[in-house]
């Protein structure tokens, strides 16, 4: 996959509503996971996770007035705002051509905060209880819609549901989608809000979140993770187009490759294989068999990690190791998204930030403590889902 | 909702509430094509202004002015 380029970022996530901000938290190892207050936990095994502080939500979604807001979910409104950031990151111009503008988004759960309380205003009052926006809110293709609706844009769009790889396939499939000529420019990348009661039922019923509330991926005492909530949004177009526009590439998705494997093998030693093929496939592609660094998958399990890193091990060796899941939780279908955009920004600073929480890595390849400063011109990033998906990237500095 | 009137009132109320500019609000003004009121929005609005109504939406489909929102209501009343 050669001539598609990266050329804006945008996001809303816990403890950054900017990249500068991300930076500064993933290289000070900083996590934003901290106690759920929006619901009792009680009845959860696990209390914490990764959700926008005041401040943060003031600077994003806070942004959109009141009438905006009540017609989209959280999950939606987070996306609208990565978006918005990413197409002033890029240089868009708003009458930037419609027709052959699109959005490829990935999601795992839709959105339930309007949902929730208006299942419980069916219980009580049967169905004038139900908020009318439901019909626009829950679902996955909601940001979609809206990214699309308020930008005016009529291009490609697509939105992908992979459990926790969907934004790795946004991303890969969108760059592809451009590469190919499908559209001129794309907003790619993840929107999740897992942290509402229901949605939070589901993560917990995975067996995926982390009893002692903790994520630290890599770690010896791994033992799940937390979920994090936001969106990450990055704009993708060919490099002649970025050119013409005289918008500056951050980067270029050089190689991108997808398998899926059985659901019961994903996690587990006999992944290994796939994901190493996956790797190698991704690899090959971007024409390269070694990267600078490598952004894990990071479910944070003693199983789930060893295969992972068995896998990268037998394709690359040594390689150091990190990913920026701890700090933000993980956000699922997002989660990809999230360490794309470290990723950008290792390549832009020459430093791959340390895995926050990892304090006995069970490979010396992780990075741990102090942030590693290196040149850094590929990256490979790794995304798994709990439905067999393995999908592995290479992102490449221009 | 004794009278039109009164109704108009209340509907100019609820739009300012649900974020609407009241200087763009007027008997006339079409509720999607001037006022953005999405079919949700709609609902959301003859909910509140009666509450507990059960909206027929082939009904509402035919109010497309503020003024049809308040015969609408009357209607209801």
């Amino acid at each position: 996959m050669t001539g598609t380029v990266i050329t804006g970022i945008g996001l809303a996530l816990p403890g950054a509503s900017d990249t500068d901000q991300l930076w500064r938290s993933v290289t000070g190892g900083r996590s934003a996971v901290r106690p759920i207050e929006r619901f009792d936990t009680d009845s959860y095994p696990c209390p914490n996770a990764g959700f926008l502080a005041e401040e943060t939500e003031r600077e994003t979604i806070g942004t959109f007035t009141p009438r905006v807001r009540k017609r989209m979910d959280r999950f939606c409104q987070l996306a609208l705002s990565a978006a918005r950031s990413a197409q002033h990151d890029a240089g868009l111009a708003p009458s930037a051509d419609a027709d052959r503008t699109g959005v490829y988004v990935g999601n795992m759960f839709g959105g339930w905060e309007i949902t929730e309380p208006s299942l419980r205003g069916l219980l009580d009052r049967g169905y004038t209880g139900v908020s009318p926006h439901i019909a626009s809110a829950w679902f996955p293709t909601a940001p979609q819609g809206q990214i699309t609706i308020g930008n005016g844009l009529t291009g490609l769009s697509k939105t992908l549901v992979a459990d926790s790889a969907s934004a790795a396939l946004a991303i890969g499939y969108g760059a592809r989608a451009v590469a190919e000529g499908r559209a001129d420019v794309l907003l790619a990348g993840g929107a999740e809000a897992p942290v509402t009661p229901y949605t939070y039922t589901f993560c917990t019923t995975s067996g995926r979140l982390s009893p002692t509330g903790t994520y630290r991926p890599g770690d010896d005492a791994a033992d799940g993770f937390c979920v994090g909530e936001g969106a990450v949004m990055l704009v993708l177009e060919r490099e002649e187009t970025a050119r013409a526009r005289a918008a500056v590439p951050l980067a270029r998705l050089a190689g991108f490759a997808v398998r899926h494997v059985p659901e019961d093998e994903v996690f587990g030693p006999s992944d290994t294989k796939a994901l190493a093929a996956v790797l190698t496939a991704a690899l090959d592609e971007a024409g390269t068999d070694r990267v600078d660094c490598v952004a894990l998958d990071a479910q944070g399990t003693a199983g789930a990690d060893e295969s992972e890193l068995s896998a990268i091990h037998s394709v690359l060796g040594p390689v150091p190791l990190t990913t920026a899941k701890p700090v933000t939780g993980n956000l699922l279908g997002a989660a990809p998204a999230v360490d794309a955009a470290v990723a950008l920004l290792s390549l832009r600073h020459g430093t791959i930030p340390p895995v926050a929480g990892c304090e006995r890595p069970r490979n010396a390849d992780i990075v741990v403590g102090a942030p590693r400063e290196t040149p850094v011109r590929n990256v490979a990033l790794l995304a798994r889902g709990a439905d067999g998906t393995i999908a592995a990237s290479v992102l490449r500095a221009i | 909702m004794t009278s039109t009137q009164s109704t108009y009132g209340q509907v100019h109320d609820v739009l300012v509430e649900v974020g609407l500019e009241p200087s763009e609000i007027t008997s006339g003004a079409a509720l999607r094509a001037d006022l953005g009121v999405d079919s949700a929005e709609l609902v959301e609005i003859v909910t509140e202004l009666a509450p507990g109504s059960k909206v027929d939406g082939k009904v509402l489909k035919s109010v497309v002015t503020v003024a049809d929102l308040v015969v609408f209501l009357d209607n209801l009343a």
